[in-house]
């Protein structure tokens, strides 16, 4: 069990998930009455567009939880001063970026089908563009030092005071302030999607997705911290 | 080819849904590679070390 579980079988079995949510997150049909297990019930306000919750949902908690490791890994580089914990931040860091960007990207798109315009400047699109600004100046900034320990020190610390606003951008001022997104404060319409207006079928994909979606998180940061390991390891040698 | 059109048209989902599997299958296989080759740059390492 174990040689199986270290060979690259695992990984396969990843493949298999992430197409599953692909196929049942594009190709599973919406209907007034569902009556098969495939089918999705129609959300009001939402129609057609509610599938990309499967993508969307996902993609915004992946940055969430990419973020917090970031944070986590420079909290820990800080009481250790291990260059490696640094490296496993800046690796979660850019990982949270990229998945950011498809956030943004994936609600874009939903945006133009539902609202009628790509972008609206609504409370949640401003607050992922903040985000996006914020972490792209963690990069800015680690790129503009060459001393390797002053580097990992600065990044560190703007690293847990860029985490503190995630939170507050994410979570807080999309609900409590009036817009489009559905769960903003004066939505009446589409919100809470999850806990009402999904059936049993919609939520198992829903929260299949999320899980396939953090193992895949997983696996990229394993790769991407190893690569960033042997690439320092090869420049000291 | 007006067929083919009406065709792509009426299964323009089953398209999307294709071009993603393609996509997705590229990044798995270019993963797995990166994988293999990580593996076997630690093994390197790990022999330099010792």
């Amino acid at each position: 069990m174990q040689k199986l579980w270290q060979s690259n079988f695992k990984f396969y079995i990843l493949f298999l998930m992430i197409s599953f949510v692909l196929i049942a997150g594009i190709a599973f049909p919406i209907m007034e009455r569902p009556t098969a297990w495939f089918h999705y019930p129609f959300i009001q306000g939402l129609g057609e567009n509610a599938k990309i919750i499967f993508f969307h949902v996902p993609t915004a908690w992946i940055t969430v939880i990419a973020f917090f490791m970031s944070m986590y890994f420079s909290i820990r580089y800080l009481r250790s001063n291990d260059i490696f914990y640094d490296l496993k931040a800046h690796v979660s860091a850019q990982l949270g970026m990229i998945f950011c960007v498809l956030a943004t990207v994936t609600g874009s798109v939903w945006a133009k089908f539902a609202w009628g315009e790509f972008w609206h400047w609504d409370p949640r699109e401003t607050s992922i563009f903040a985000l996006l600004l914020i972490y792209g100046a963690l990069f800015a900034l680690r790129s503009a030092i060459e001393s390797e320990e002053k580097r990992a020190k600065l990044s560190a610390v703007y690293n847990i005071l860029s985490f503190l606003t995630v939170p507050f951008f994410i979570f807080i001022m999309p609900r409590i302030m009036p817009g489009l997104h559905p769960g903003s404060a004066d939505d009446d319409n589409a919100g809470p999607v999850v806990d009402f207006k999904m059936n049993a079928n919609m939520q198992a994909v829903f929260y299949f997705s999320l899980f396939s979606f953090t193992l895949l998180y997983v696996w990229i940061w394993r790769l991407g911290y190893k690569v960033s390991r042997l690439k320092y390891l090869l420049d000291k040698e | 080819m007006d067929y083919v059109f009406e065709h792509l048209n009426n299964n323009s989902i089953l398209v999307v849904l294709i071009i993603v599997l393609l996509l997705w299958s590229g990044i798995f296989i270019f993963l797995m590679g990166l994988n293999k080759k990580v593996k076997e740059l630690e093994k390197l390492v790990s022999k330099d070390d010792v």
